[in-house]
């Protein structure tokens, strides 16, 4: 063969290889990932979306999401808890010296905005879905608006009113990207309307395998708890007893029963946020919470945060009938008394064998069975947001604002009276039953649940309380700046016109 | 001065005898300076027959009478000669133009007389005093306009190399690395290996290379042989002690409880809920030990390696060969890697026709630092000193937190990098072959075929430990990852270069390639082994996980060039390439990148000659073109729906049945297209005193619009950034490079290359002309030089309680209610005064001040070379100038605001007894943010350091010649035996990314090494 003939085969050849896959520069896909296009066309693909919604509650994002959320934003600045001089950002959360450096309120902004996205994309799509049952479709539209109405209610506690608002999926629009802030009324106006407008579609119960999905009565607790934290109590009634009248919740016999993990999304669960212990192909699906509040003597806890004295002794005149201890002393609090034991104190041994003789700690959250997870690290408790004991309790408040109350005591007295504690008599005026529901009552049932800061902050007696009740470092509170959280630095490098919460820096 | 050029003497002693007449030919082969030549081809004419002259310049060949011989020699003028004579002596002339140097660019090489663009380059001579195994770190401070910039000091951690400073905010800035013509990876390269290495650092340059040029392309050629390689084998090694230069005072344990308890007593924590330590520690320090963490993390390293090679060549074929193996023991404890390889390279020729290939084998083995928790050198200095290093009741052996004692976290480093196995496994194969044919005299035609192969093996293996009360590990835990990613090219180009009438020089070439790129990867973690001996994955027994993935992309070229000169004084090129990318979306793929260049040969005109003896070289350039860039991930413009997240998942039920969550989490880049980069380059070259003395200088702008850049949204909208086109940057700098080669007879010579580069890249414009990028201290906007220091200015400390309430009265803010709003409400005494600089009565962002930036101003590169007969010193500084430092180590030694340990400037910390001070009051939870970003931390980054150093002496020739080698050398060198720095951190250099030029993280800190070496030739 001549030489240029090899040169033509050689080209060929070359040429053959070079345009033999016509697609060589198509990417029709990316092969690790669904496409949007695929999606949405099945009722499993609904489920699919809405778990992502479910699954912004947690919030898993990062190592100890849960902490920052449950314990350090939700607790850390109540007179309910005492904080260890350890993490210098929750320091600054427990001490009023947060301020834009503080990554656990950005973090907080973050994870409530990927819910409330995750929500949107849900209730953009779940409606374009053909040839699906419509009851299906409107329910599934009602879980997520039900969730992204929470995750609201939770922004407005923490960040205030002046945040965006964000109803549908993204359309790609650079107006999007940029949001104003929401006027005045505008958050607490889609808070109430979306609550109000869900609970026709949501169900009344979900059958086992869903058992913490959103009930029409999860909707009226969140709202009911939104009306409350918003000063307008007779609304809140209305919402609370929809959820009494219901018959379908009532206290458990044993207060500890809540929070050992064994009892999960019980009778008197309205709604509460789901964790479990399965680490089968790497999923993470477990809180924090005992890690962070067990002592560090044993099996290196953290003890991020104590009961404060108050509590304490708050608890110990919560007393029963025979003038002992309450189980909500017991289940709330790690003491030297034999009334409650740490689940990691070795059999047989004392108290004193391991933990210094007058430490306390938190029991509530600091549970722990070998049938929940593999290790006692992994919490899979769940975390409850509306209970029915609660609900009683915020019954009994309206009840006693209108002046009833006789009526308000009887209801304090069925949550009391599960607690096996001397019940409390009548006869008292509003105010004293509004200050034993301040300073007694609540406190004894629902510390560490992440009510307290937020009903001080309705009340109107943050600073009061937290000065009477000897939280630390009193003197950088200012209570004009410090009942919120500033709107995080970064989004004032993006919209430098946005007006910061009071006081802060932008 | 007159140009050396000596007269040519042929020496023929004329004998009359017969034609065909078989005969003996002998004689002596010298060079211009009278010596005996040695290595001298000597080939008779139209035949196979041939000999080389000897160590003398002898030779001795059988021919016949009218034969022709050729005499044959690289740098030397070949000279054909007819035999007459049996005894033919020849004096060998230079030969100019093939002293020239020659420069390798895409897809061809050029004289540098000739080249109208801007090249640096760097040859092996410059390389091969420095002894590493790392082929990017030799290139410190070589070449001009070339930065390379170490991330960490750690073993197997490699440094980013960048042309020209900043191209693209938001991609991919690291250049493009092309070894012998295929695109390739410093990091399987043997340093050894290299014998040259272009930059190419204008559009003129780059454009051949289009699509992924943008950010710089390096040439790398390997040693090849060539056709006149007598056979030789090399043989060399070193080994070197390494050491860290500096280290930090840090608080003994006494101090530390000291400063502790001023923190606890100063942010007034009642006593109760200090850590138990403190009591205990006073009742009895013995309880506690005293540890240096430093002195027990870092040791004496040690770094070897040994190489073996051959080369041979003549007209028919060449082929070197050459393989090498290194390890290093890090300096820090439980850190190594080990290195080796091999590279073999040849090409036969036959006729009009030229087949090659080269092949290289790597593999790398890293043992790199665990990490306890916490950022790389922190976990050293935070934790407590009170910890004791062993403790043997602990499973594992050692000490940790005391339980029931209130410390910190912080893991015992030298236990974790004990303990955890982690061994990361690279191997790279590549492999390239041509065929190359001339069907005419100046046309070539070149296929090229390669393919490269990449594994990865990551393998981590945690036994079951109990470091202390806070981090106890019941289980031991096996993650195991395995990557692939194959690579390959297909080409084919055509050069073609013809002179015309003697003065008309013209050159062609023209070529189309297609890339593809795939990447899959398996990965698998179990949890609970038998026991801390099965370490396979087989033997797991519970929280099983197993991921996979793959990537691909594919890029198709044409590109050409077309170069014209005019009787080597007026030069023209024009290249162009188009390149398609399966990375953009339909409508987007494919992008067009053209150049041109021009250059003015003024030392070749005629009128120049009466300056030519003075000055031997002035030529003018001028460039001009478009760059691409497609440093982004692949599938961008694609839409897709996350899952399989622990963030997505939820136990809708809280029991053990998890539901999977999908959702979209990224916003998909649908419109994203090519980044293109203009560069205008202006530049000249100047020779003096025969060219003893040669200057280059370049000026440029770079130019990139259509950025592929994040762009930062509200996270209200619930992601973060997307990926788009947007801004324009803009890059203006010089280069400057003064090369002087002297002599003092033939006993002393010396090079000496200055080298100096400067750059500044600064953001031009954003489609949001407010955009304002923060990290850390580093602030990128529309308007300013990329990475600009921000901070809040300090003003000292407050002395008094007086001193806080008269600066709060004055300066602060009246909130809505009137009420007063101090400026810093929590401040105390002993805590610092910061300046409101707008004067609004609140510290934010606005009252940040501009301290200077991360990049210097000027990079400088000095490289020295002496000999003086047979001894030698090579030196190469390296420096950088007006560069600032945000020192992180600083901070994490003075903020006493957490529960680690301290620096020793904490023991000066401000206290009613020490009230003279800089150092502010030590404080739990850092009430009055002492610690937030300020002028505290910036300090002066400018330094010089003293790269490398090595003193050889080579074994005179006649002793190596008794003893039967060629070439014998031993040398001792160190690397970084000093730097000049005013820097407090560990390391003044380290820590480089984009944006965050100068931000010292406290990465693995560059060690310093004492090297002996020895090298054998035969």
């Amino acid at each position: 063969m001549k030489p240029r003939l090899i040169i033509l085969a050689i080209a060929a050849c070359f040429t053959a290889a070079v345009c033999s896959c016509s697609d060589f520069l198509e990417e029709k896909s990316n092969p690790n990932y669904l496409t949007p296009d695929s999606f949405w066309h099945s009722e499993a693909d609904i489920n699919k979306g809405l778990t992502a919604a479910y699954a912004a509650l947690q919030p898993a994002r990062y190592w100890a999401a849960t902490v920052d959320r449950f314990l350090v934003v939700d607790n850390m600045r109540s007179d309910e808890v005492d904080y260890r001089p350890d993490v210098a950002e929750w320091i600054q959360i427990a001490t009023f010296t947060n301020d834009l450096t503080n990554y656990v309120t950005d973090y907080e902004w973050d994870n409530l905005y990927a819910g409330i996205n995750y929500c949107n994309q849900c209730i953009s799509n779940i409606p374009e879905i053909e040839g699906l049952d419509g009851q299906v479709l409107k329910r599934s539209v009602a879980e997520a608006r039900f969730l992204r109405a929470y995750y609201y209610f939770r922004l407005l506690r923490n960040f205030g009113e002046r945040i965006p608002l964000f109803t549908k999926q993204m359309e790609g629009k650079e107006e999007e990207y940029f949001p104003p802030q929401s006027e005045p009324g505008v958050i607490k106006q889609f808070i109430e309307s979306e609550l109000t407008q869900v609970q026709e579609d949501l169900p009344e119960k979900w059958d086992a395998p869903d058992a913490g999905r959103a009930t029409r009565y999860a909707a009226q607790g969140i709202l009911a708890q939104y009306y409350m934290f918003t000063g307008q109590l007779p609304k809140a009634k209305g919402e609370l007893w929809k959820i009494i009248s219901s018959g379908r919740f009532s206290l458990l016999d044993n207060y500890f029963h809540l929070f050992d993990g064994l009892h999960k999304n019980s009778r008197e669960s309205i709604f509460e946020i789901q964790f479990c212990g399965n680490r089968e192909g790497g999923k993470r699906e477990h809180n924090q919470l005992a890690e962070h509040l067990s002592p560090g003597d044993l099996d290196g806890g953290y003890e991020e945060a104590y009961p404060s004295k108050w509590l304490f002794e708050t608890l110990k005149q919560d007393l029963t009938e025979e003038g002992s201890y309450s189980p909500r002393l017991y289940s709330t609090i790690l003491f030297n008394d034999p009334g409650t034991r740490y689940f990691l104190l070795p059999e047989g041994a004392e108290w004193t064998d391991y933990l210094p003789e007058d430490a306390i700690y938190w029991h509530k959250f600091d549970t722990w069975d070998p049938s929940l997870s593999s290790e006692w690290y992994y919490s899979a408790f769940n975390i409850p947001i509306v209970r029915y004991a609660d609900i009683l309790l915020l019954y009994a408040e309206c009840l006693n604002d209108e002046g009833k109350t006789d009526e308000a005591i009887s209801y304090i007295n069925q949550v009391r009276a599960r607690a096996h504690v001397v019940p409390l008599e009548t006869g008292k005026s509003k105010e004293e039953v509004l200050k034993h529901l301040q300073d007694v009552e609540r406190p004894c049932e629902l510390s560490f649940e992440g009510t307290r800061w937020y009903d001080l902050i309705r009340w109107g007696i943050v600073e009061e309380s937290l000065r009477n009740h000897g939280k630390p470092q009193m003197e950088n509170f200012i209570q004009s700046k410090h009942t919120l959280f500033p709107i995080p630095h970064r989004e004032f490098l993006l919209n430098p016109d946005w007006v910061q919460n009071p006081n802060f820096a932008k | 001065m007159k140009k050396i050029l000596f007269a040519t003497f042929f020496a023929l002693i004329v004998l009359t005898g017969h034609a065909q007449e078989i005969t003996n030919v002998k004689g002596l082969v010298k060079d211009e300076t009278g010596a005996g030549a040695a290595g001298v081809y000597v080939l008779v004419k139209g035949t196979n027959q041939g000999t080389m002259t000897d160590h003398e310049g002898n030779y001795s060949v059988v021919a016949s009478r009218g034969d022709i011989l050729v005499f044959s020699m690289i740098g030397y003028k070949t000279q054909e000669t007819t035999v007459e004579s049996p005894v033919i002596n020849i004096v060998l002339e230079t030969d100019a133009e093939m002293l020239e140097e020659v420069i390798a660019i895409g897809y061809g090489s050029q004289k540098r007389q000739d080249i109208s663009g801007a090249v640096a380059s760097v040859s092996s001579k410059q390389l091969e005093k420095i002894a590493t195994e790392d082929a990017t770190a030799v290139l410190q401070g070589m070449a001009p306009g070339l930065s390379v910039n170490f991330t960490s000091g750690a073993p197997g951690s490699e440094p980013v190399m960048m042309v020209r400073g900043v191209t693209s905010w938001g991609s991919d800035n690291s250049p493009l690395v092309i070894i012998d013509g295929v695109p390739g990876s410093m990091s399987y390269l043997n340093p050894e290996d290299i014998k040259s290495v272009s930059v190419l650092k204008d559009a003129a340059t780059q454009a051949i290379y289009g699509a992924r040029a943008a950010a710089g392309v390096i040439l790398i050629q390997t040693k090849r042989g060539d056709r006149k390689s007598e056979p030789r084998i090399t043989l060399s090694a070193y080994s070197g002690l390494d050491d860290l230069p500096k280290r930090m005072d840090m608080c003994n344990a006494a101090e530390f409880i000291k400063v502790r308890q001023w923190a606890l007593e100063n942010a007034g924590v009642s006593q109760e809920r200090w850590p138990a330590y403190i009591a205990a520690y006073k009742a009895d320090p013995a309880r506690f030990a005293d540890t240096d963490w430093q002195k027990e993390y870092y040791r004496t390293g040690l770094s070897r390696k040994f190489d073996v090679g051959y080369v041979a060549g003549n007209d028919q074929m060449n082929v070197s060969f050459s393989g090498y193996y290194s390890d290093i023991r890090g300096i820090a404890v439980g850190t190594k890697s080990d290195k080796y390889g091999f590279r073999l390279n040849s090409d036969v020729r036959r006729g009009r026709w030229t087949i090659g290939e080269s092949v290289n084998y790597g593999h790398e083995d890293i043992e790199p630092v665990e990490s306890s928790g916490f950022d790389t050198m922190y976990q050293v200095t935070n934790i407590e000193p009170i910890i004791f290093l062993y403790d043997e009741n602990n499973d594992g052996g050692y000490g940790g937190a005391v339980a029931g004692m209130g410390m910190s976290d912080a893991g015992n480093p030298i236990a974790f990098n004990r303990l955890i196995e982690t061994k990361e496994h690279y191997d790279g194969i590549s492999g390239s072959a041509y065929l190359s044919y001339a069907p005419i005299e100046g046309l070539s035609i070149k296929f090229q075929g390669s393919g490269n192969l990449n594994f990865s093996h990551t393998k981590t293996f945690t036994p079951t430990y109990q470091i202390g009360a806070l981090k106890p590990n019941p289980d031991a835990s096996l993650s195991e990852s395995r990557g692939g990613s194959k690579r390959y090219l297909l080409e084919i180009t055509a050069n073609y270069d013809k002179t015309f009438g003697g003065v008309h020089n013209l050159s062609a070439m023209l070529g189309a390639s297609q890339e593809e790129y795939t990447h899959s990867g398996l990965s698998g973690y179990a949890k609970k082994f038998e026991n801390n001996f099965l370490r396979y994955l087989e033997h797991g027994q519970k929280d099983f996980s197993v991921g996979g993935g793959f990537s691909r992309y594919g890029l198709r070229s044409g590109f050409g060039r077309l170069g014209y000169n005019f009787d080597k004084r007026y030069i023209f090129m024009f290249s162009a390439r188009y390149d398609g990318s399966s990375r953009f979306a339909n409508g987007n793929k494919w992008g067009f990148f053209p150049s041109a260049s021009v250059a003015w040969n003024i030392a070749n005109e005629p009128f120049w000659s009466y300056l030519a003896d003075d000055v031997s070289t002035f030529k003018l350039r001028l460039s001009y073109g478009a760059l691409g860039n497609q440093g982004i991930g692949n599938y961008q413009y694609i839409p897709t729906l996350t899952s399989a997240t622990n963030s997505l998942n939820y136990p809708l039920a809280g029991l053990n049945e998890i539901s999977l969550g999908y959702a979209v989490t990224d916003l998909p880049s649908l419109n994203i297209k090519w980044e293109s980069t203009y560069t205008s380059n202006i530049g000249i070259d100047l020779g003096f005193m025969e060219g003893k003395l040669q200057m280059a200088a370049d000026a440029y702008l770079k130019e990139t619009v259509d950025m592929l850049s994040t762009k930062e949204i509200s996270s209200t909208t619930g992601y973060s950034s997307m990926l788009v086109n947007d801004g324009r940057l803009k890059t203006v700098g010089f280069e400057y490079q003064a090369e002087y080669h002297g002599n003092a007879g033939r006993d002393f010579e010396y090079d000496l290359d200055l080298n100096l580069s400067h750059y500044h890249s600064k953001l031009m414009a954003m489609s949001n002309p407010d955009y304002l990028y923060e990290s850390g201290p580093a602030r990128t906007y529309v308007g300013a030089e990329i990475g600009e220091f921000w901070v809040f200015e300090t003003n000292g400390l407050f002395r008094s309680q007086a001193e806080v309430d008269e600066y709060n009265k004055m300066h602060g803010h009246k909130d809505e209610s009137g009420a007063w709003i101090p400026l810093q409400p929590s401040a105390k005494p002993g805590d610092i005064r910061f300046i409101d600089q707008n004067g609004d009565g609140q510290l934010d962002n606005d009252d940040k001040k501009k301290v200077g930036s991360g990049n210097p101003d000027l990079i400088l590169g000095f490289n020295a070379y002496l000999r003086y007969k047979a001894f030698d010193l090579s030196a190469q500084f390296y420096g950088n100038m007006g560069a600032k430092r945000y020192n992180y180590t600083k901070f994490q030694l003075q903020r006493m605001d957490q529960v680690f340990n301290y620096g020793k400037d904490a023991l000066d910390s401000w206290r009613p007894e020490n009230p003279d001070t800089d150092i502010p009051r030590a404080v739990v939870g850092d009430p009055n943010g002492n610690n937030r970003i300020s002028d505290r931390f910036v300090e002066n980054g400018d330094f010089l350091t003293l790269n490398n150093l090595q003193i050889g002496y080579n074994l005179p020739a006649r002793i190596c010649k008794q003893a039967g080698i060629s070439q014998a050398r031993i040398y001792a060198g160190a690397r970084r035996l000093f730097t000049l720095t005013r820097y407090t951190g560990y390391d003044v250099s380290t820590g480089a990314s984009n944006g965050s030029m100068g931000v010292d993280y406290g990465g693995y800190p560059l060690y310093r090494t004492y090297t002996i070496g020895i090298k054998f030739g035969f």
